[in-house]
């Protein structure tokens, strides 16, 4: 077990692809069970851990939400956002974390949400004398929207590998989602009286908002046909990606007519190779699992939190502060995919609703996105924008600091995050 | 003053040249999987939904479809070098450190895929004599995806680490 952990830490701090670090950490522990009779099992267990058929509503929606974003999506999004909630005091902030929210209904990944908001609200922002670090940051703590507003592909990993209703997850996720929307605008509107936000635009008039709506209508339908045929129990979740996958491709070629068949095959690819990234570190991540459960590693955590206490609040708080530290330096897939099985079933032992519990750790993940050192949002758009991360983060922790509050409310307080999918059958 | 290439800078040129066409290719294979996995699952809704017709594979197809496209990518990505880690440590050594460290980092994402390649072979024998549940099929076709797309990871590797440690800037230098 030290020899396993000593390698784990030592190939992640020299800065080893985190695949490799768990597919050569999985290696040593199996070595250490076994020897060589078990390493010809490695190969086996790589494939088995991406042989799941839920998984390919991954690909999918990555692949809609390029085809969206390609046809000019994005700033039709962010034009019915500024019109909704522009003429705010700090409109432009506001409107860059509504349009997350729309954004979040096409793409189910931050760092999308990210780059594409860094590229085109971040610029204008700071256009109307928003600081670039403070506009980075409200881009960054509105791009976790994503992954918690359905689509979102963490919900689908955690579904196929725990066996979790992936409906009930995306159903589960909509009003966290929508809080998190609601205290960051709640604090930029604070900013906003404090610093003198500039607003962006005038109070809009009935027609206009229609007039905006219509224009982003093909886009807001996209999120009705995908959740409305997973909810509704006519689609499976990659029955409706691939949905999403046509219609997208119908709105960018025959409504706005902006795909062309280079754009298509470079979208392509790029899906390809986003998927081969998170796949190499599921598949590997398959291979450490195995090991951890031939050594019940599982059950020995969860007998060591139990052992601190049996209180469900103290274990649920232990749980959300493990996940945020471990957010601060591991990826968010492979996180997900080795603590979930330890960590969903200690949730459930203590009283928790599986799809509670999935969307808690999700939720819990998804802010690591944005919390330095290794916070990939924080990457994007340090790339995307050129501000400096340690500048980035300075401008960031009065929304961490409020996520991670609605985190807590969303543990604690089960019948917020149930609502939905209890209304609609899924708990 | 007419510069003249060294012969190292020659041969980092020559397997950035190989690198980059031996991704190229692999992106177009990729793109082709994923064009014929769309269609595949489009064709099961039909079945589904539309046209009720007795074509079982669709969910097959599409799993090991998407496991080929995933697996092959992986080379792909290993070219552009898109497989991310924690650089915390990596970015404050001195450009020495750091293409020592590069290498080390090189070696060992060879010998994970080296090792797959190895042992995949075997897996993919054994997958001659199963068959899929709902097709069928045999099972060798998608279990050779692993000792193929490992055998393709470990050239990039070597490409990439040639490339890297000859041409590419110090600075630039990341694994």
């Amino acid at each position: 077990m030290t020899i396993v952990l000593l390698a784990f830490f030592l190939l992640l701090l020299v800065g080893t692809p985190i695949g490799i670090v768990l597919g050569i950490t999985g290696l040593v522990g199996i070595m250490q069970l076994g020897g060589e009779k078990f390493l010809a099992m490695a190969p086996a267990r790589f494939f088995a851990g991406l042989d799941l058929f839920p998984f390919l509503a991954m690909p999918f929606f990555i692949l809609a939400g390029e085809i969206m974003n390609k046809s000019g999506i994005t700033n039709r999004l962010v034009g019915l956002s500024n019109v909704l909630v522009g003429w705010l005091r700090g409109g432009m902030a506001h409107s860059n974390m509504v349009a997350s929210v729309f954004f979040a209904g096409i793409t189910g990944a931050a760092t999308a949400d990210a780059a594409a908001f860094g590229n085109t609200l971040v610029p204008a922002m700071v256009k109307q004398g928003y600081s670039k670090p403070f506009a980075c940051a409200v881009t960054a703590a509105g791009s976790i929207i994503g992954p918690t507003i359905p689509p979102s592909t963490l919900m689908v990993i955690y579904g196929s590998i725990m066996g979790v209703s992936i409906a009930g997850l995306f159903a589960a996720g909509i009003i966290p989602g929508l809080l998190i929307c609601f205290v960051c605008m709640a604090l930029i509107a604070i900013f906003g009286k404090k610093w003198g936000l500039p607003k962006s635009g005038h109070k809009p008039s009935i027609r206009e908002i229609i007039v905006a709506i219509r224009e982003s209508l093909v886009a807001l339908v996209m999120p009705i046909i995908v959740l409305g045929g997973i909810m509704g129990g006519l689609t499976t979740p990659t029955e409706a990606a691939a949905i999403a996958v046509l219609y997208a491709l119908v709105v960018g070629s025959l409504v706005y007519r902006s795909l062309t068949l280079e754009d298509l095959l470079q979208m392509l690819i790029r899906t390809s190779l986003i998927t081969g990234v998170i796949f190499l570190i599921i598949a590997s991540a398959s291979i450490v699992g195995w090991w951890m459960t031939f050594e019940q590693i599982p059950q020995a955590i969860a007998n060591s939190f139990l052992e601190v206490s049996d209180n469900p609040y103290v274990i649920i708080t232990m749980i959300l502060a493990l996940l945020l530290v471990i957010g601060l330096f591991m990826d968010i897939n492979a996180t997900l995919i080795i603590l979930s099985p330890v960590l969903g079933p200690l949730l459930v032992s203590i009283g928790m609703e599986p799809v509670h519990a999935g969307v808690m750790i999700i939720l819990a993940l998804n802010i690591s996105l944005m919390t330095p050192p290794v916070g990939a949002c924080l990457f994007v758009l340090s790339s995307v924008t050129g501000a400096k991360i340690e500048e980035i983060s300075k401008s960031l922790w009065p929304f961490l600091l409020v996520e991670i509050a609605v985190l807590f409310l969303i543990a604690y307080w089960a019948d917020l995050t149930l609502f939905l999918p209890r209304l609609l059958g899924f708990s | 003053m007419k510069y003249s290439l060294k012969k190292h800078e020659i041969i980092g040129h020559k397997a950035a040249n190989m690198s980059a066409k031996l991704s190229w290719l692999t992106e177009r294979f990729c793109a082709i999987l994923m064009v014929l996995l769309v269609l595949d699952v489009w064709l099961g809704i039909v079945v589904r939904y539309i046209v009720p017709l007795d074509l079982t594979f669709t969910e097959e197809a599409a799993r090991y479809l998407m496991i080929w496209t995933a697996l092959l990518a992986i080379s792909a990505g290993i070219s552009r070098r898109d497989h991310i880690g924690v650089l915390l440590l990596f970015e404050k050594l001195s450009p020495p450190y750091r293409s020592f460290m590069l290498l080390a980092i090189d070696s060992i994402v060879f010998f994970f895929f080296a090792f797959l390649f190895y042992y995949g072979i075997e897996f993919a024998v054994v997958g001659t004599s199963r068959n899929s549940m709902i097709f069928g099929m045999s099972k060798f076709l998608p279990f050779l995806s692993v000792p193929v797309a490992a055998g393709l990871a470990c050239i990039q590797v070597l490409l990439v680490s040639i490339r890297d440690q000859t041409i590419t800037a110090h600075e630039f230098r990341k694994p």
